[in-house]
């Protein structure tokens, strides 16, 4: 698993994000974080096409809140990594994202 | 992307926000020397980081930066009398030194000491390589001064020049982070037809970024057009808005290495100091205003701007350019002015080439609330940086080896994570 560089990511399925989690573990450098934190903003990305799209669908409301609480997951994640280098709670949003993300 | 909160901080540059302090921490560059050649000549109204301050060179040839408002009634210093040795307000004729000295107050009794208790805001200054520079923070703690090598070159090898931005200063800095858009925005083809030049060919280099205590360097990696070589263009980024460009490293251009300085004019305008130079022969001025499109008025205003549409032209959009805008600099300057006054980021969404534009935003975010909180920068100003030994690079280099490798980076200046 190579932290040294940006990963693609191509969804938010239970296993990206797990991998997500498992190279913010291995994360130490200021390089290391913004690697990370591109990688996340590629999650928040895909989540606001998908928040859009179920608007404009008009999805019904509990399945718009869960995107939404996931997507507050994923903003933080990614803001505890931009700012602070802090991995520990950056994990610990992952997690709670992929325990989500199962339903 | 960054949320609304951090957008803020890194956006805001007036007096009293993280950034503002953070940003007046440093030695900046104000305005062109040229602008208040005479002594003794007209006062020039400019501002900087939100505030309205006065340049004038006094009759002995010294310079003064102080706040355009009289601190007598609040007249504009600016319309005042500029001899024997300081500027008179035009409304009661007090009058005040480079240094913000009250000199006299011709309206008040002959026994008043209220002039001796009367001090104009007023900034040190430094003239250097045509420009003069600024220090607008804490008297106490005036920073090392940049001495980057260029500013040393004899008169004709370096060349500054000053175009007004019509954007936040944030923006600006990143459009020259950004390598992978040299291949697209400033293409001298039409997207359709063959590229010209290496970085139009390959539109995707792999972006890595290096910190360092006075910012960051960052590469874009692309294959060399021979086998089994890597071509590299390494840029830094000093804070809090300087960029070193590398030269273009096949010979296209003339005078091609330059630096910038983004220094906020306000929140919504931007002051862009271009320098070029060259140690090999004088820098071909009239060539560098062709090529970069640096059509100025009086006020630096381009003539090519965003209420005339860069007088893009569409007809050359489908012969000779992709931008169909003439210069490169009004290209980058379209691009960042049309992102709107402040970019909003919380609503872009970045890719893998963005890298060192994520770097340096959180570099800038984490230092503006390190001074907040502490009243210390992280690294630029508590070390001594050899200014001197700061330079982009264009290398070409055996795939099996990096470009941190091919240009080491100072162990003096290496950031500990």
């Amino acid at each position: 698993m190579d932290v040294n560089d940006i990963h693609s990511i191509e969804d938010y399925s239970p296993q990206t994000l797990r991998d997500l989690i498992g190279r913010v573990e291995r994360s130490s450098t200021f390089e290391h974080m913004i690697y990370r934190e591109s990688e996340l903003d590629e999650v928040w990305r895909l989540l606001d096409g998908d928040i859009l799209s179920a608007e404009r669908r008009g999805s019904n409301a509990p399945e718009l809140k869960n995107l939404v609480a996931l997507r507050k997951l994923i903003v933080d994640a990614h803001d505890f990594i931009g700012n602070d280098s802090n991995t520990v709670d950056a994990r610990d949003r992952l997690l709670q994202a992929v325990e989500r993300v199962q339903g | 992307m960054l949320s609304r909160e951090d957008n803020d901080v890194l956006t805001q540059v007036g007096k009293g926000t993280p950034n503002g302090e953070m940003i007046r921490q440093f030695w900046i560059p104000a305005m062109l020397a040229s602008e208040i050649s005479e002594p003794g000549g007209k006062p020039v109204r400019l501002r900087l980081l939100g505030e309205d301050l006065v340049a004038f060179r006094d009759s002995d040839g010294k310079i003064g930066l102080l706040e355009e408002q009289c601190p007598h009634r609040r007249a504009s210093l600016a319309l005042g009398d500029n001899s024997e040795g300081g500027l008179r307000c035009l409304y009661h004729g007090w009058k005040f030194g480079v240094d913000g000295r009250c000199m006299d107050t011709p309206t008040e009794p002959e026994d008043s000491k209220l002039c001796s208790r009367i001090k104009a805001v007023a900034y040190p200054v430094r003239e250097v390589a045509g420009v003069i520079w600024t220090y607008m923070g804490d008297p106490a703690k005036i920073p090392q001064f940049p001495d980057f090598d260029f500013l040393s070159y004899p008169a004709e090898k370096v060349a500054a020049f000053k175009v007004l931005e019509d954007c936040n200063y944030a923006q600006a800095v990143e459009g020259t982070i950004d390598s992978a858009h040299a291949g697209v925005l400033h293409r001298e083809q039409p997207w359709a037809a063959p590229a010209k030049y290496e970085h139009e060919r390959d539109l995707r280099p792999k972006i890595e970024v290096e910190y360092t205590l006075y910012g960051l360097r960052y590469a874009g990696v692309r294959n060399f057009r021979e086998e089994g070589k890597l071509h590299a263009r390494v840029t830094e980024v000093i804070l809090p808005f300087f960029t070193l460009i590398p030269p273009d490293g096949f010979g296209v251009r003339k005078n091609r290495r330059m630096a910038n300085a983004f220094v906020p004019r306000d929140d919504v305008s931007t002051w862009h100091i271009q320098w070029f130079f060259d140690e090999t022969q004088p820098v071909d001025i009239e060539y560098r205003i062709q090529e970069g499109g640096h059509w100025v008025d009086e006020n630096f205003r381009k003539e090519l701007n965003i209420d005339n549409w860069y007088n893009q032209d569409r007809e050359a959009m489908k012969t000779s350019s992709m931008s169909g805008i003439k210069g490169i600099l009004t290209q980058d300057h379209a691009v960042s002015e049309t992102q709107g006054r402040i970019l909003d980021r919380t609503k872009e969404h970045l890719g893998t080439s963005d890298v060192a534009v994520v770097a340096w935003r959180r570099q800038m975010i984490r230092a503006a609330r390190t001074y907040a909180e502490t009243g210390e920068l992280p690294g630029v100003l508590t070390n001594t940086i050899p200014w001197n030994r700061i330079h982009a690079s264009t290398v070409i280099f055996p795939n099996d080896r990096t470009w941190k490798e091919e240009v080491p980076l100072n162990a003096d200046v290496a950031l500990k994570a």
